[in-house]
């Protein structure tokens, strides 16, 4: 996420206050839409891994990527869309496409609302 | 795209790459599912980065990241050098390559209906109309229905100067119908199971599937295989319909022809294989009238393991792997071809995502249609069992020994088509089991059936393969029944 990184810190991941900064986007992005409520995730993973064959490292490699999951709920219905860009256009197509989604099915008469503000320990 | 491909590779040739290739994927999918009516899964995604894989020092690195500008991408391609340096400390030898072109090419697999322009409401609209055709259905107690699309665009670049564009769409749809009776459970799946038919195509593959149409017919049978006869016990002729052959071939010729598990460096979900390198050009893997290839090219058809280039930047080609009987070929990539006496690699390098590593992969595995017509065959069978589509399966983990069963099963007898036969199984040892297949259908019943859910490697890739086959008559065989009562 960050521009900076540089081969030396490649496998740095972003800091709180960048993928709080992503969540709030969403949140701002949403308020602008017809979604009654709006949950975000955000995960940012950094692995690596290396196996051994036949006494040799054959598969040797690392990955790193966010993944921001968007959830809608309006007019008793809700569904999910997910991307890995960060930009404003994909945040907001993020948002289009769950309401989009969940606007194609029936209302879910059984559909909870999202869960108020939680403490956290 | 090629500007930030192009400077990962720079940035790999500084650091000490002697080869890089790099991959930039952009992955759409959208999932649709429905359970008794209700809507299940309703879900859309896109992830977007890029791989880059280098040779340095004689070993590999790989490293991806969806950081999509010039210091993210550099800082990719200087580690997975890096990573390829620390491989080097734990080599046997320095990776060979055998020669490849560069190609500098746009390729599109054919699409006539983007699935994402089609409204989804039309789209659920289609799975819930079908469902309720199931539901109608007396005995039927579960209904399901799926429906899958992908978009995949890659940009592949390598050092030896490939620049290859590639667009794929990938569509699937399937039904499936379940009874619950007392104790006993039955089901049918349309038009194949474990999701249905997946293939190279757009919205016009779930167009040709007449979803309201056979929704109902597998309903009924679901419903009545609780009252059909059990499957007899017994060694004898049995014939295979198109999609379980399948995912017969999958098994028990696809999995054991994947080089790196012939060579011990893979052992993940499917184990090893049986087909020593001694094997190859001696083996008498069937009998004469089988032929298997492995095509990826678009003239075999719109399977799932097909494309113009591997992830390796290798064109794709069509390989015998089966020839009259014989074991003929491997599937192989740039640095195994050499090991079987190749100068070039088969074009089996493929990658779930930018995220993973090219590994080899099936393409397209198909049973070449032989001569006859399904009715000439049935009435050529004198006492016999017809088993269509997969309900289970096991194999050993060097692809030797096997047990499947299937949905539905139809007792064949004085050359007719009799009663239907529940519980269905069937076991064996694969070569014999090749071998003793005696009738092979025509092209005219032959489909090239997409296998969606392949998992491989570590971290775990799942890849979409294809099978082409049509119904072919083995004799011989151990037949079974599940929940036999002793």
């Amino acid at each position: 996420m960050s521009a900076k990184n540089t081969p030396e810190n490649s496998a740095a991941l972003s800091s709180a206050r960048e993928l709080r900064r992503v969540i709030e986007s969403v949140l701002h992005l949403a308020k602008k839409t017809h979604a009654e409520d709006t949950e975000v995730h955000v995960e940012e993973v950094d692995d690596s891994l290396t196996r051994f064959a036949n006494n040799a490292i054959h598969q040797n490699v690392a990955e790193r990527g966010v993944t921001i999951s968007v959830r809608t709920i309006a007019d008793g219905r809700t569904a999910r869309a997910t991307t890995n860009r960060l930009d404003e256009d994909s945040l907001r197509g993020a948002i289009d496409a769950s309401l989009a989604l969940a606007g194609s099915q029936p209302k879910d008469p059984h559909l909870l609302p999202v869960p108020g503000g939680q403490p956290l320990c | 795209m090629w500007e930030l491909a192009g400077h990962s590779l720079d940035i790999a040739r500084l650091r000490g790459a002697s080869y890089a290739d790099v991959r930039v994927m952009h992955l759409r999918q959208r999932d649709l599912t429905t359970k008794n009516g209700e809507v299940g899964t309703l879900a859309q995604s896109e992830s977007i980065g890029l791989g880059v894989r280098v040779l340095a020092n004689g070993a590999w690195g790989f490293a991806s990241s969806d950081q999509l500008f010039r210091e993210g991408v550099a800082a990719c391609a200087a580690r997975a050098v890096a990573i390829a340096k620390a491989s080097a400390l734990a080599k046997r030898g320095d990776v060979v390559l055998v020669p490849e072109q560069a190609y500098v090419d746009s390729w599109q697999a054919p699409c006539r209906k983007d699935p994402f322009e089609i409204p989804l409401e039309t789209q659920l609209a289609l799975l819930l109309a079908a469902d309720g055709e199931m539901r109608r259905v007396k005995g039927v107690t579960l209904t399901e229905t799926d429906m899958q699309f992908r978009k995949i665009d890659s940009w592949f670049a390598s050092s030896i100067g490939s620049r290859i564009h590639q667009r794929k769409f990938i569509s699937g749809c399937g039904v499936a119908a379940t009874s619950f009776q007392g104790q006993e459970i039955q089901k049918r799946s349309y038009p194949n199971s474990f999701g249905g038919q997946h293939s190279l195509e757009g919205y016009e593959l779930i167009e040709s599937l007449e979803l309201l149409k056979n929704a109902p017919v597998i309903a009924e049978e679901a419903s009545a295989l609780h009252s059909a006869a059990q499957s007899p016990e017994k060694t004898g002729t049995l014939i295979l319909g198109g999609s379980q052959l399948g995912l017969q071939i999958h098994e028990s010729v696809g999995h054991p022809i994947e080089l790196d598990r012939v060579l011990g460096e893979e052992a993940n979900f499917a184990g090893t294989s049986f087909l020593t390198l001694d094997q190859l050009n001696k083996l008498r893997y069937a009998s004469d009238i089988v032929n298997v290839v492995a095509d990826a090219r678009l003239e075999h058809g719109p399977g799932l393991g097909s494309f113009a280039y591997d992830d390796e930047g290798v064109p794709a080609q069509r390989t015998d792997i089966i020839k009259d009987g014989l074991f003929r070929g491997y599937l192989s990539n740039r640095e195994t071809a050499h090991l079987i006496g190749l100068n070039r690699s088969s074009g089996t390098m493929r990658t779930e995502s930018w995220n993973r590593l090219p590994i080899i992969r099936m393409t397209n595995i198909s049973l070449l249609p032989g001569s006859w017509a399904l009715a000439d065959l049935i009435a050529d069978t004198d006492d016999g069992i017809l088993m269509d589509t997969n309900r289970s399966w096991s194999i050993d983990d060097r692809r030797y020994q096997f047990q499947f069963s299937t949905e539905i099963g139809w007792e064949i007898k004085g050359g007719k088509k009799a009663r239907m036969l529940k519980n269905p199984s069937y076991s064996g040892i694969t070569t014999e089991f090749w071998n003793s297949c005696d009738a092979i259908c025509s092209r005219d019943h032959w489909t090239l059936w997409g296998t969606p859910n392949c998992g491989k490697g570590q971290p775990m890739q799942t890849m979409g393969t294809g099978h082409g086959a049509s119904p072919a008559r083995f004799r011989n065989i151990r037949i079974g029944a599940a929940f036999s009562k002793q």
